[in-house]
Formats: structure tokens, C-alpha cells, sequence
């Protein structure tokens, strides 16, 4: 399972308009959640919101990601966004987040789930790649960056 | 009293041994009502003493002020040992700042109010400087008895800055102490050139003996494990003795060593963890213990209206005004500038820099301990008895697991790389429910032992993580962003 393939550019979003981490998730919530659906949108913040009260996924190195599992996501869905301020995110680290990654899915794919979250933090190790990431200008060349990445 | 060897020593260890043992039992109480639990030794201390119903007669300021002293180093360097470096070097700048800075403009604005209360100046720069400085141990204890863990970097900034102030009160309550013998000498530049002075030496020597002890430590092999903790110890003596007499900050390079001593590998290191851990906590009963036997509440009574109103102001203006302004340069929420201003409690410290002038014959010293004395126990009460319901309330508080049945621990001479960290399955991690075969554990890390209530079980291909379970997780130090992504608060954090 590719990243490329689980991301899509409606679901990237740069730059990131939010300074807060209560935004910044509300933001990266609604590239994933079904338009109009506002029970739908709450649910995923929720269950991010419990993930995230159990310890920051911001684990240094200006990433964050986010996860929620929940039964009203009916498949995993993945969306990212760059902050090129960065946001206070409350990192182990304690310094500001400028990508993120938003993971949500059923708890029926929740072995899916937690792989996915290896992937990303193993292809986020490079800092070259974090770099160009922070430094892309629209989702598609946001896209084109983990592409390459991953097919190299 | 009995006199005569071996009667005289009877006594003393049964009299100890009692209130020591009177303390361990009632530590809980501190719990159900929700004050620091210095206060509850301190008052089993005053029950025990001349005035209460023990009648222990005990006014030895001399001797007070030594086991104080020792106390504080041993608690210091205890605190140092557990202070992670990333969490200093997070909150280095502000909490440097509210140390030096923030010292002096709490202690004169005390001292304004002191002097407005009727102490002329230098008396009133004097219990200034004595009540200037915090003790973050008090805010742990009080929380941690309340179940709430603090947000990282609100802790963190609490932690150090505690470590880092005890310093530059002392400094400047010598340095006042010795201006009300000889007027005029802590006057101009003398005053902050010194503290400067004492900060680089401390500063420097707590640096050499830390790295010194650590390559000690890991060279040597000593001819029991029961000797490493000795070493410590010696180590931790070392550590505020040579510096104090070149001058420099002993306070400062205890808590400097032990920093660099807790962050680098150690032998035997839970074991040697939890040495320091008992010494520090025998340390807070001894010191309170002694600190209530030598206080006469009777006098400290007289003092009452003084007090209270310098303590409200301190608590309630000084701190809160203070903070606001050192962290104002710093990327803080509002709340946790209102939260670091309100909850910087004080404790031993300025009891015990209280007996200072009073060891000096500085005349109305006598009278500065009785009212700091008093400062600290409202202080103590009203930011203190508060501290859990204003986390709470400004949502500082994180998610606190329960503790596991069991504890599981690396033991060895030999540092290893490589660590073993415990983790409290929360229902929404990733993990939770999902087979062991499935989790993208890195290249040398893996799952070692889950415990599911009474029972211990071997995590296989098809063990899946259940919500409450505790699983001890093995990994390098570079795949641990990934692990606590997975795994969450470690249990030993």
C-alpha cells in the first residue's frame, strides 16, 4: 500500500492557514471528512482529539500525525498539509510542526492503519525529503515529492 | 534531657524513628486534602516540637541549617538525576530567565510591600530574596496524588526553573544578610557582578564533576553494586562543597552534575534511580520534621497580619506579575503563563535560607523567620490546595494512565544501548486490537511481555493488544518517534 495511493491533491492542503493545534486538526479534518456531513466530521476530530490526549503525535523533526480510528470512516483515508510558520503542536521535541499527516480509518482496518503510520514515519526519516516537502508549493508537487519517494 | 552515651543516642534515633515512621504513615494524607505533603511533615514537626504535644525542645538554628543544606543537595541532585536534557534545552531561555530575572523582581516586589508593612529596606530586601524562590517538587507531589500529569512544556518550565532559582536566592540572601551586618555592602555592582561570578563557577563545576563522575562511573569497576550508589552520593557532596568553597554556586552545580549524570548511561541505573529517589524523599521528611520543631507558632502567631498580607501579595500579584513579564519574549498560551505564574509554590528552601540571617546574629533576623515561615504555609495552602482544580480548569492536565501490576527493569554494569519502555494500551491508539505480526515494529525494536491484568503473557504473531493492557516494548533510541507514534506516553516518563 502506497501513500501516493491513499492521498489525493483535494486532500493535501498548502499551505496550512491555521496557528493552533485545536485548528490546525480541525483543518486537517475537513480535507477527509464527507462534505455536509457535519456528525461525520465530529466523529474523526473526536476520535483524533482522544488519540492525541493520550500523547502529541508530533514525534520531532517539525512532523505531526494524527490518527483517529473510528466506525464512521468507512475506508483509511489519508490527508497532509505543510504550516511553512509551523504550529505549536505540543512535540516531544517541543518545537513547531510544519507537516502533517491526518491517518483515519475503521477500526476494521486497523492493521492497515497502524502500517500505514510505520511508512510514513520511515519515509519522513530522510531530512532532505522533509525539506522538499516543507518547501513544495501546491499539493501536486506535494504529491510528486512522496511519488518519487517512494519509488525510489 | 538524658546526657550519657550510649542513653543520649537511644533517645534521639527512638524519637526520630518515630516521627519518621508518623510521616511515611501519613503522607497520604496529602492526598485527600490535596495540600503539598512537606505541610504534613512540617505540622507533624510543630505537633512534635516545644509547643505542641511531643514538647521536643529543638531551637539549634546551627544544625537546622546543616541537615537543610544537606537535605536540599541530596533532593536536588535527586531531581537532577530525573530531568531529562531535552526537556532543559526545550525550556532553557525562559526558565533562565525566571530564575535570575524573575528572582529579583519577585524579591523586590516583596520587598516593597515589606517595606510599605513597616520593615525598613534591608529587612525588607532580605525576606524578599529569602521567599523568591519555587519548589516545582511541591506542584509534582500535589498533582500526582490528584492523578493529573502536566502538559509537557508547563512542566518542564516549572521543573527547571525550580532547579535553577534556589541559586540566585541564596546568593542574594548571603549577600543582603551580610549588608544588614555592614550597611552599604550589597550595594552598586558588587551584588550582580558576584551572583555572575557564582553562577559561571557553579555552573562550571557541576559541568566537571558531572562528566567526571559519569566517566568515573562507567570506567571503574567497583567490588559491589551496592558501591555505585555510594558513589553517587559522594559524588553529589562533591558537587556542592568544592564549588561553594571556590566561590562558586554549590546549588547550581549539584543540580548542573546530576543532569549530566541522569542523561548519559549509568551503571545500574533504576537501581542507582531509585537510591536518590529514597534519599530525597528521607531528606523532605527530615528537613520539614526539623523545620516544624524549630518553629514556635506561638511567635509565629504575632506575625500573622504581616504574613498573610505578604503572602497573598506574593502569591496573588508578585509571581503572577513576574511571570507574565519573563515569559512574555516566549511563545506561551495565556493560560499557561496565568498556570506557571499562579502555581510557583514555595517550600524548604526559604525556610531554611530563613535561618541564615538568623545564624549570622543579624538583628530582627528572628522575626524574617517567623514571617517566612508563615509566607510559605499560606503559600502552601492557597496556590497549593488549588493546584489540581486550576489544571483542570485551564485544561493543562494530560491523560494520566493507570499504573501497571508490574515493573519490569534492565539491570546492568555495563551501559547498553538500546531501551526497554513500558506503555498503558489506551483504547485509541493505533495498536489497540491489532495482531502483534501486523505492527511495523523497526528493524531491532520489538514487543517483550504484556501484562493483562494478573497475567503475564508472551507476545506472539497472533497476540493481539487489548484497551488496558501494559506492554513492555524494546527499541533503540533512534526508532523511538515511531514507538511512542504507536505506543504512546511511556509508563516510565
Amino acid at each position: 500500500m502506497l501513500l501516493s495511493e491513499l492521498l489525493s491533491p483535494v486532500r493535501v492542503k498548502v499551505p496550512l492557514g491555521s496557528r493552533t493545534k485545536t485548528d490546525v486538526l480541525r483543518e486537517l479534518v475537513n480535507l477527509v471528512a464527507n462534505p455536509g456531513d457535519s456528525a461525520n466530521g465530529m466523529a474523526i476530530l473526536a476520535s483524533v482529539n482522544e488519540r492525541e490526549r493520550v500523547l502529541s503525535t508530533g514525534i520531532g523533526g517539525g512532523i505531526a500525525i494524527p490518527h483517529g480510528k473510528t466506525p464512521l470512516a468507512d475506508q483509511l483515508v489519508l490527508a497532509a498539509g505543510v504550516s511553512p510558520t509551523g504550529v505549536d503542536f505540543d512535540a516531544l521535541d517541543g518545537k513547531p510542526v510544519h507537516l502533517f499527516f491526518l491517518l483515519v480509518g475503521p477500526e476494521s482496518a486497523s492493521g492497515a492503519h497502524v502500517k500505514a503510520l510505520g511508512r510514513i514515519s520511515r519515509l519522513l526519516r530522510r531530512e532532505s525529503l522533509r525539506a522538499e516537502l516543507i518547501a513544495s508549493l501546491s499539493p501536486e508537487s506535494f504529491l510528486r515529492v512522496i511519488r518519487a519517494a517512494e519509488a525510489s | 534531657m538524658i546526657a550519657t552515651e550510649p542513653l543520649a543516642t537511644a533517645v534521639l534515633l527512638a524519637t526520630f524513628g518515630a516521627l519518621l515512621a508518623i510521616s511515611v504513615l501519613f503522607s497520604r494524607a496529602s492526598e485527600r486534602f490535596a495540600v503539598p505533603i512537606a505541610l504534613i511533615f512540617l505540622g507533624i514537626g510543630m505537633l512534635a516540637g516545644s509547643e505542641g504535644i511531643g514538647g521536643i525542645e529543638f531551637d539549634d538554628y546551627g544544625a537546622a541549617f546543616r541537615l537543610g543544606t544537606v537535605a536540599l543537595v541530596l533532593i536536588l541532585f535527586d531531581g537532577g538525576l530525573n530531568t531529562p536534557l531535552d526537556q532543559v534545552r526545550q525550556v532553557a531561555r525562559p526558565a533562565a530567565l525566571l530564575a535570575t530575572a524573575g528572582v529579583v523582581g519577585t524579591a523586590g516586589l516583596v520587598a516593597a510591600a515589606a517595606f510599605m508593612l513597616g520593615f525598613p529596606w534591608p529587612h525588607a530586601f532580605l525576606l524578599g530574596a529569602i521567599v523568591s524562590s519555587t519548589d516545582a517538587a511541591s506542584v509534582f507531589a500535589v498533582l500526582r496524588g490528584s492523578g493529573i500529569h502536566l502538559k509537557r512544556r508547563v512542566g518542564a518550565t516549572l521543573e527547571v526553573e525550580s532547579g535553577f532559582n534556589d541559586p540566585m536566592a541564596v546568593i542574594l540572601t548571603v549577600a543582603l544578610t551580610e549588608n544588614i551586618l555592614q550597611p552599604g555592602s550589597a550595594l552598586g555592582w558588587r551584588l550582580p557582578l558576584n551572583a555572575l561570578v557564582e553562577m559561571a563557577v557553579g555552573g562550571a563545576m557541576g559541568l566537571v564533576v558531572g562528566h567526571g563522575g559519569r566517566a568515573l562511573l562507567t570506567r571503574f569497576r567497583f567490588a559491589a553494586g551496592g558501591l555505585y550508589p555510594a558513589m553517587t552520593l559522594a559524588l553529589a557532596f562533591l558537587a556542592f562543597g568544592v564549588p561553594t568553597l571556590l566561590h562558586g554556586s554549590g546549588f547550581l552545580a549539584v543540580y548542573v552534575a546530576a543532569v549530566v549524570l541522569g542523561n548519559g548511561a549509568l551503571p545500574y541505573r533504576a537501581g542507582l534511580l531509585r537510591v536518590h529517589d529514597a534519599l530525597a524523599w528521607l531528606s523532605q521528611i527530615a528537613m520539614f520534621l526539623v523545620l516544624g520543631l524549630l518553629v514556635f507558632p506561638s511567635r509565629v502567631i504575632e506575625v500573622v497580619g504581616v504574613g498573610l498580607a505578604l503572602a497573598l501579595l506574593l502569591g496573588i500579584i508578585a509571581r503572577p506579575v513576574v511571570v507574565a513579564l519573563c515569559l512574555a519574549p516566549f511563545r506561551y498560551a495565556g493560560r499557561e503563563v496565568a498556570y506557571v505564574g499562579w502555581v510557583g509554590l514555595r517550600g524548604a528552601v526559604p525556610i531554611i535560607l530563613a535561618t541564615f540571617p538568623v545564624l549570622a546574629r543579624a538583628p530582627g533576623a528572628e522575626r524574617i523567620f517567623d514571617v517566612v515561615f508563615f509566607i510559605v504555609v499560606v503559600n502552601a495552602i492557597l496556590p497549593g490546595a488549588t493546584v489540581p482544580w486550576v489544571t483542570r480548569r485551564l485544561g493543562l492536565g494530560s491523560h494520566e494512565p493507570p499504573a501497571p501490576q508490574a515493573v519490569l527493569e534492565i539491570e546492568s554494569r555495563q551501559p547498553l544501548e538500546g531501551e526497554l519502555m513500558s506503555f498503558h494500551i489506551d483504547e485509541a491508539l493505533a495498536v489497540t486490537g491489532v495482531p502483534m505480526s501486523e505492527l511495523p515494529f523497526p528493524e531491532g525494536s520489538a514487543a517483550t511481555l504484556i501484562i493483562r491484568g494478573k497475567e503475564m503473557l508472551a507476545p506472539k504473531g497472533n497476540t493481539t493488544l487489548l484497551a488496558g493492557d501494559h506492554v513492555y516494548v524494546f527499541t533503540r533510541p533512534e526508532d523511538r518517534p515511531l514507538i511512542q507514534l504507536m505506543f504512546g506516553r511511556p509508563e516510565s516518563d
